[in-house]
């Protein structure tokens, strides 16, 4: 098979080489395909008639420098630039790069300055020449950015010199992608593809193209690139990179130590040996890879940098710090290295340190979009207000300081307190709290891209997340988004960041509902009929619907699912069972292990006692769900509506009656409505969604004016989704009207952790408080709808001043009261609570 | 200062003076559908019942609209172009010099290039022929508000000194339906746009209700606003967006009110003459001392004010006490 495939290989090369000398063509086609003792077989029998042919001995030059033998390829190349033949600039180029990988950069940079000069020197320059030039090109561009486009050109040169020398294309989609440009990397590959559509190295960077825009692919492309040149160790550093991302370390580790059997010095795939060793805690083995680079070569910044970057992507971000810290030590000029530093810094916290550090980055590297966006977005911190408070510091953009401010204070405080209790720990350092109006601000304080699907992020100390004003009214419930950030910073701390994604997400999620009704992800049909189909994992796999999702909504399920397995653990063992994990996650070295070991059981064991678990807890819905378990069905009731009488009986169907009971009551037939609606709530209670049997029925009542039983589908829905913002609303008003204020403004309390922009909330939240004496929430309706920035600025100000004299706070009652009158100076009302005011004064003194 | 002296004078002056009367006449045009029709019949009838409650005089107000509104008892006039024409002469032959001519329009609108129209049953009514019908109103303050989509042009086919122009868009392009309308009447008809609590609302305290709120109803809906509304009072028919007392455009309409002139009885003591004297030279002072805001420390700045604020608050409530 192999032999098939150098021979095919062969066939490609003569094809499109414009090399003529068929013994280069034929060592070149078993380089391709990875059989490297049989090229180095061939170059030397060849040599052995023409020693001094300086082609044959830069070619095994090559081969020698790909399996690692350093010394023997130095001297080759050594021997090339002695001999007079053609090819003298590539040796010299794959000279440098053994200088380079030595660390010896002055001797590296020495020879590539040589080879540049030779572009004005020469006269006639070769295919292979131009990409000598191109090289060292890209090589001197570390110091001066600019020589970047140089590079470009040239090997675009090269290219067009020779369209055959593939090597020349796949070098510049390299540079390309490098330099962030992978739209015209992507183009590349497939064009080079288009022309050997089995060239290994072409295969590798379309792999990395696809890798670069997050498409699962990139692993297939990669393992192809594999099938051709099982020995390409630049792609088994790639896979193992890839498996490292998705957390398949021992896949990773395989195929590190095959690319290691190619090249024993392989930088790095030791790297991937060293990040391996790093995220499984093998300090000794960590300790020996580290000193064994370091003696291939002690500048080598890289090896740290990639830890950083492997580290944060496994949020280890104190390490990532760490790691990128001495990278840059190592080599100032690392820009990666300041990059990764900076951004890292910034996760932490430490905010303008991380500024100066990307700013060394993008001095040195201008290309990096990342950076760019990141510092682009810290040019506007001058707009947020930073406010410390007890354990937080709570940045807010300055248009929503005095609105947010005075919630998230209280409600972080509230969730701090639970979980200090819950967790018996407490974190370190003061907890930052970043709230972007922007999606795409907090995107790119996210992930460092503009688009990200999430609402909040927390790095450890720091949790970043969408302001309400960064989505549509009603598209997400931020306070408990917050409470859902606030827990992970438990999480991370107790387990210095080494928590599986899993468990911290589906914990999270389980706190949002343990801290209020109706907060968290709440049980969907949809769920449920990927349960019936199959799609979701067991517990021991779960981890997979987060790193690995298999299908377009895996993700949302496994959060829902992982917070029922919590919900489970503490049911059935007690929350000291999740706590002690938390605890032991920090120090173990099996992380897969921990939760088993503590619950006592094996891992089949717990998988089917939670599918037991959730058969049961959703009994009632399964069974209704599993007789039309098609989707795709259900946009039409099998019955039609003008059929439809009282006596009309369906089969105990979800989506049949709930499309039946839609369909008739929007066509206005409210009795007949009901009767299905309310089956369909019969058949799944536990769902209120926005296209749930509350909602409907809820509207469906008030037409028919039966405010209590409209009131009581409200109350039921919003004890399960507290997201609904019509509702709360709605439920408010019905509860006002019944005279039940206190539950009223319970409603509209609910509402602002939705959509706090709404100035009639405010205005009747206030009214409520008003009724119900509780004058600090009245102040802070007010202060809420100052701002809000009304128009009438004077009416607020005037209102608040009621309110916190009310209140007792007469030094605030004072002060706004002079803002009240200085807006309007004959304000009727103020000028009488000014009077008031001051004459309460003396009296108060007296009583003092 | 000596303009302003002046004017203190021109202030104190007025309310001894005969009342001018206040004239409205509501338009609501052509609605296209049902909801729109009855959009637009809501906002004229809450229209029409803000100005009785502002006390313009019944037979002062008139109504023309699409159709019959349900909850007015008086007599439906159609919005035909003929009747607007007819009813802005017989507003011209009844009103006196120095009385106030209000007209509201409340629809659509569409561009007629650099013109537009306002749309009726029947016919339209153009921006120029609209400013032909005002011909003769000369001695009257006309206020002019065009709450219709694509109403820009009104600004500046009917400027004109002693004329306040609102629209509801800055151009003929912003010809989308409009919400300004909406908000504009609910400025004398709900609360919270008399800013500086004299319970009355100025022409320019409902402007910028109106255009504020219209912003927030937008931003609310995390939508691009497509109306971006214009007032113009000095006669340069150039509209401005954010117009102010001290603005190139505001000063007419903040003096500018539809409720009618409150006025102080022909009989009044010459102490509550002084009263109301000394009452405005407090005023001033505080206007002057707010002026001074930024170049004062703010605890002293602070301090003055609350003395100044007492002092009109001692008097307000004397003045109130002897029948002011």
């Amino acid at each position: 098979m192999k032999y098939l495939f150098t021979m095919v290989l062969l066939g490609l090369s003569q094809l499109c080489s414009a090399a003529t000398d068929p013994r280069l063509d034929r060592i070149h086609a078993l380089r391709l395909a990875g059989d490297y003792p049989a090229a180095i077989e061939h170059a030397q029998t060849e040599l052995a008639t023409e020693p001094d042919n300086s082609q044959l001995l830069n070619q095994l030059g090559e081969l020698r420098l790909e399996t690692g033998a350093l010394k023997t390829a130095a001297a080759r190349f050594r021997q090339a630039l002695e001999s007079s033949g053609p090819d003298q600039l590539m040796a010299k180029l794959n000279l440098a790069e053994i200088h380079w990988q030595r660390g010896e950069w002055q001797d590296a940079e020495t020879l590539w300055r040589d080879i540049r000069h030779a572009y004005q020197a020469k006269a006639s320059l070769s295919a292979r020449d131009l990409f000598a030039i191109a090289g060292a090109t890209r090589h001197l561009g570390r110091t001066d950015p600019q020589l970047y486009k140089d590079a470009v050109r040239l090997f675009d040169q090269a290219s067009s010199k020779d369209p055959a020398y593939l090597d020349a294309g796949i070098a510049l989609g390299e540079l390309l992608l490098e330099k962030y440009n992978n739209q015209e990397a992507t183009a590349l590959f497939k064009e080079l593809l288009a022309i050997d559509n089995e060239h290994p190295r072409a295969l590798l960077g379309l792999a990395r193209s696809q890798h670069f825009d997050y498409s699962s692919q990139a692993v297939t492309t990669a393992l192809q690139s594999l099938f051709i040149n099982p020995n390409l160790v630049p792609a088994r550093v790639f896979l193992a990179r890839l498996f490292i991302e998705l957390e398949q370390y021992s896949d990773a580790r395989h195929e590190a130590e095959l690319a290691l059997e190619v090249n024993p010095v392989s930088l790095e795939a030791l790297t991937m040996l060293g990040v391996l060793d790093h995220l499984e805690r093998n300090a000794e083995q960590f300790e020996a890879i580290e000193r064994q680079v370091m003696a291939l070569n002690p500048r080598y910044a890289e090896f740290y940098a990639t830890l950083a970057d492997l580290a944060a992507q496994n949020r280890l971000y104190r390490d990532a710090e760490k790691f990128a810290q001495r990278a840059v030590q190592l080599d100032p000029q690392s820009w990666r290295g300041h990059g990764l530093l900076g951004m890292n810094q910034l996760r932490l916290g430490q905010i303008e340190a991380g500024r100066a550090s990307l700013e060394r980055s993008f001095a040195g590297d201008p290309y990096n979009v990342w950076i760019k966006n990141t510092l682009q977005l810290a040019d506007t911190f001058n707009s947020y207000v930073q406010t410390e408070q007890g354990n937080f510091s709570v940045v807010l953009h300055g248009q929503e300081n005095a609105l947010l401010g005075q919630y998230i204070h209280g409600l972080a405080t509230q969730a701090y307190q639970r979980m200090k209790t819950r967790y018996r720990h407490e974190p370190d350092q003061p907890i930052r709290i970043e709230l972007y109006p922007d999606h795409a601000d907090f995107s790119v304080r996210s992930v460092g891209l503009a688009g990200v699907g999430l609402l909040g992020v927390c790095f450890g100390p720091v949790v970043a997340m969408d302001s309400p004003a960064a989505r549509s009214r009603g598209a997400f419930n931020w306070g408990s988004t917050l409470w859902h950030e606030l827990a992970h910073v438990f999480h991370l701390s107790m387990t210095d960041n080494r928590v599986p994604r899993w468990f911290s997400e589906g914990l999270a999620v389980y706190e949002e509902r343990v801290a209020r009704p109706g907060w968290g992800a709440d049980v969907s049909p949809d769920f449920l009929l990927a349960y019936l189909d199959g799609r979701l994992l067991p517990v021991s796999q779960l981890n997979n619907g987060f790193v690995r999702p298999t299908y377009p909504e895996q993700v949302i399920h496994s959060y829902f699912q992982a917070s029922l397995v919590f919900e489970f653990i503490e049911q059935r063992w007690g929350f000291d069972v999740i706590r002690a994990s938390l605890n032991a996650y920090r120090d173990s070295k099996n992380p897969d292990e921990v939760l088993l070991q503590h619950l006592q059981l094996e891992s089949a064991a717990l998988d089917a006692m939670f599918d037991d678990y959730l058969k049961t807890r959703y009994a009632t819905a399964l069974k209704a769900l599993s007789k039309d378990v098609e989707p795709g069905e259900q946009s039409a009731p099998s019955q039609s509506p003008a059929q439809v009488t009282v006596e009309t009986a369906l089969p105990d169907k979800y989506f049949d009656q709930l499309k039946l009971g839609q369909l008739l009551y929007e066509q206005g037939n409210l009795e007949l409505a009901e009767l299905f609606l309310q089956k369909a709530q019969q058949l799944f209670p536990e769902y209120a969604g926005n296209d749930s049997s509350y909602w409907l029925l809820a509207r469906l009542y008030l037409q028919q004016e039966k405010y209590a039983q409209a009131e009581a589908q409200l109350d039921q829905l919003i004890a399960i989704n507290a997201e609904h913002y019509p509702a709360q609303l709605e439920l408010a008003k019905l509860r006002f009207k019944s005279g039940d204020i206190a539950a009223a403004a319970a409603a509209l309390e609910g509402a602002v952790y939705i959509y706090p922009y709404d100035l009639e909330l405010h205005q009747d939240l206030a009214s409520y408080q008003t009724s119900l004496g509780n004058w600090e929430r009245v102040a802070r309706a007010r202060r809420a709808l100052l701002a809000l920035d009304p128009v009438d600025k004077a009416e607020a100000h005037y209102q608040l001043a009621f309110a916190y004299e009310r209140a007792g706070n007469r030094s605030s009652a004072r002060e706004q009261i002079l803002y009240a009158l200085e807006i309007a100076p004959n304000f009727q009302r103020a000028q009488d609570l000014l009077l008031a005011l001051r004459a309460a004064e003396p009296a108060a003194a007296e009583a003092q | 200062m000596k303009t302003g002296a002046i004017l203190l004078l021109w202030l104190c002056a007025v309310p001894f003076a005969q009342a001018a009367q206040n004239h409205l006449l509501i338009i609501g045009g052509i609605g296209g559908t049902d909801a729109y029709r009855e959009l637009f019949a809501g906002r004229a009838a809450r229209m029409y019942q803000a100005a009785i409650e502002a006390g313009i005089e019944e037979h002062n107000i008139t109504l023309l609209s699409e159709a019959a509104l349900p909850d007015t008892s008086r007599p439906h006039r159609p919005s035909d172009k003929p009747t607007i024409l007819q009813v802005l002469r017989d507003i011209g032959n009844r009103a006196q010099a120095n009385d106030r001519i209000f007209v509201i329009l409340i629809g659509h609108g569409n561009p007629r290039g650099n013109n537009a129209a306002f749309n009726l049953p029947g016919p339209d009514i153009s921006a120029s022929e609209f400013a032909e019908a005002l011909v003769g109103l000369e001695n009257q303050l006309l206020v002019i508000v065009n709450t219709a989509s694509a109403s820009g042009p009104f600004i500046n086919a009917l400027s004109a000194d002693g004329r306040i122009i609102i629209t509801a868009t800055s151009s003929g392009r912003e010809y989308y339906a409009t919400l300004f309308g909406d908000y504009f009447v609910a400025a004398f008809a709900g609360g919270g746009a008399d800013t500086d609590k004299d319970e009355r609302v100025s022409m320019l305290e409902a402007f910028v209700f109106a255009r504020r709120e219209t912003q927030r109803a937008y931003d609310n809906e995390k939508q691009l606003s497509t109306e971006h509304a214009l007032l113009d009072d000095n006669g340069d028919g150039e509209g401005s967006r954010e117009p102010g007392e001290f603005e190139s455009d505001g000063a007419l309409a903040n003096r500018v009110y539809l409720q009618q002139q409150p006025t102080l009885a022909l009989g009044a003591s010459a102490q509550l003459v002084e009263m109301m004297q000394r009452k405005q030279e407090l005023e001033q002072s505080i206007s002057d001392l707010k002026r001074q805001r930024e170049s004062l420390p703010r605890t002293d700045y602070y301090a003055r004010l609350e003395t100044l604020l007492v002092d009109l608050a001692l008097l307000s409530r004397e003045i109130k006490a002897q029948g002011g």
